[in-house]
């Protein structure tokens, strides 16, 4: 499949470069009650790229995602120690501000989830909470999040439809215009083309390959095909006794092409499974 | 999906307990409404009872009905989404406090109308003072309706776990996940629920028998006493000698505004799930 970018996402102006965007985790391990997920993993995952997270069923790599915004903590019984900053900030310190947290980095699920109302009310939601109280204003900034998205010309005139009268590809593409409503440095994405047919996913990875200049974005993926389309960096986990940890991390020309690791070469050549 | 079931369709038990269900219905829908469809009639509906109910209509006893089964959705209402919400939003599945307020509704769920009765004439009409009222008998009910509306309330805000996780996701703050997302996206829902509780609310007599007594005249205020329709026809068979056929046109009055809300209700639920799903 050929990706070309469309240049859409150039509507969200691009947050300060230097720092921002870069997630740094160190010796994180998560558990769910007794069941050890994930075991000390270390990674660096660079600003304003694509990170693919890529690895079997199981591995960790959808806890590693839910540990950066801390959704982790909604799930009974769940625990993760370590370190993850985004700058200074430490996000699994015991008193990080999870609101201010959530706002700053976004998540996007392997199914659509639209808000049950108007596609209007999806971002209301989200922006009077925010404090952009006036109308006008909102109006503004869902314009600006679906030009993101390449939304606004199949859907902008119709703002009071119900979101859940859209096409899956289209609810998609809301979700995420909707969680770069809040103007997020990072978007977390966990397989957010599963759900979606060859066509809706493309447009996908190039809307996503238009947002890479202004937003770091993380992708746990099982298409490999997909990682190779689209990400800079990749993260290759892999699981033993049930417990998942990081093989292999790198560059996507990396991992492919000059593999430290059996393993790796034979599950991005598709020789395991 | 419909081939999944067709096999069904086509087997004998399947076939017999739908029978069943349409015709005790169908049943008990014919033999009020032939003895009293007939006796049904504007002055009916809008004339005070003559002779201990003999004669005359029933105008109060719909009035009192109409009072009664408002103060018990009202006060059922905030109750039921108020536990729902706790259970879902406040405490965790296995928590004492859950299965506490759980065991609760359950228990609740299972008492008998007449110890319902028997416990709002304490607590509503003597110990708050409210006497044989409206008031004490709505209230009493809203107990009543209070479990399966609470039940219904809580699994359909599960239902909407996903919003729930994109509403955190999005960092916005629980009251702000509650009340603008869970609650108008359950909403539907939650108010089906308080259908099926209303369906049992103006089906009720013993307990309102304690509570809201059966005084037959028009209330002036939810302080005063009044008969539901349905103890006026507990009355009518029981107490009045030839009360038989103003028996049967307050239960045609009854069964016809019990069929209405439910239709209301469902036209509601349907019209918006089909908006939502």
């Amino acid at each position: 499949m050929n990706i070309q970018t469309t240049g859409a996402a150039k509507a969200v102006p691009p947050p300060g470069r230097g720092e921002e965007g870069r997630i740094r985790v160190e010796n994180v391990n998560v558990a769910y009650g007794a069941i050890k997920a994930l075991s000390d993993v270390t990674l660096s995952i660079p600003p304003r790229r694509i990170t693919a997270l890529i690895g079997p069923s199981g591995c960790g790599k959808t806890s590693l995602l839910t540990c950066v915004n801390r959704l982790i903590d909604l799930i009974p019984g769940a625990n993760a120690t370590g370190r993850i900053f985004l700058r200074k900030t430490d996000v699994l310190a015991r008193d990080a501000d999870l609101l201010r947290l959530r706002k700053r980095v976004g998540m996007v699920f392997q199914k659509p989830n639209p808000f049950p109302f108007s596609i209007r009310r999806n971002f209301d939601i989200v922006l009077t909470e925010f404090g952009v109280r006036r109308r006008d204003d909102r109006e503004k900034r869902i314009d600006e999040c679906l030009r993101a998205v390449g939304l606004h010309t199949e859907i902008g005139h119709r703002l009071d439809m119900s979101a859940c009268a859209l096409s899956g590809g289209q609810q998609q593409r809301l979700c995420i215009a909707r969680a770069l409503a809040t103007r997020p440095e990072i978007l977390l994405l966990d397989e957010p083309c599963s759900a979606l047919d060859p066509m809706s996913t493309m447009t996908i990875e190039r809307l996503l390959l238009d947002l890479k200049d202004s937003v770091t974005l993380v992708i746990v993926t099982h298409n490999l095909s997909q990682a190779r389309r689209i990400a800079d960096e990749c993260a290759l986990f892999w699981t033993e006794c049930g417990t998942g940890y990081l093989l292999e991390h790198g560059t996507m020309a990396d991992l492919t092409d000059r593999p430290k690791n059996q393993v790796t070469a034979d599950y991005l050549h598709g020789r395991v499974a | 999906m419909t081939r999944n079931f067709r096999p069904f369709a086509n087997d004998f038990l399947v076939r017999a307990a739908v029978a069943a269900v349409v015709l005790v219905l169908a049943a008990i829908v014919l033999h009020v409404v032939t003895r009293g469809a007939a006796l049904v009639t504007w002055e009916f509906l809008t004339t005070a009872p003559r002779s201990a109910g003999r004669a005359g209509g029933i105008a109060p006893v719909l009035v009192s009905t109409v009072a009664v089964t408002a103060v018990a959705l009202a006060a059922a209402l905030p109750l039921a989404v108020g536990a729902a919400v706790f259970l879902v939003e406040a405490v965790r599945p296995e928590a004492t406090a859950a299965r506490l307020t759980r065991g609760c509704l359950s228990v609740l769920a299972a008492v008998p109308s007449i110890v319902f009765g028997l416990a709002g004439n304490m607590i509503f009409c003597d110990w708050l003072g409210f006497g044989f009222s409206i008031l004490a008998g709505g209230l009493t009910l809203a107990l009543m309706i209070l479990p399966i509306a609470a039940c219904v309330a809580e699994t359909t805000l599960r239902m909407h776990g996903e919003d729930r996780r994109a509403g955190y996701a999005l960092g916005l703050p629980q009251r702000r996940i509650v009340w603008s997302i869970m609650l108008p996206a359950a909403a539907p829902g939650i108010f089906a629920g308080l259908g099926l509780g209303f369906g049992r609310a103006v089906a009720e007599s013993a307990a309102l028998i304690f509570t809201s007594g059966y005084v037959v005249r028009m209330p002036d205020s939810v302080f005063d006493s009044g008969r539901t329709l349905a103890v006026h026809i507990l009355d009518l068979a029981m107490n009045v000698p030839g009360g038989d056929g103003n028996a049967f046109a307050t239960a045609t009055v009854l069964l016809a505004s019990v069929a209405a809300v439910v239709a209301l209700f469902t036209a509601l639920d349907g019209k918006r799930g089909r908006d939502f799903i």
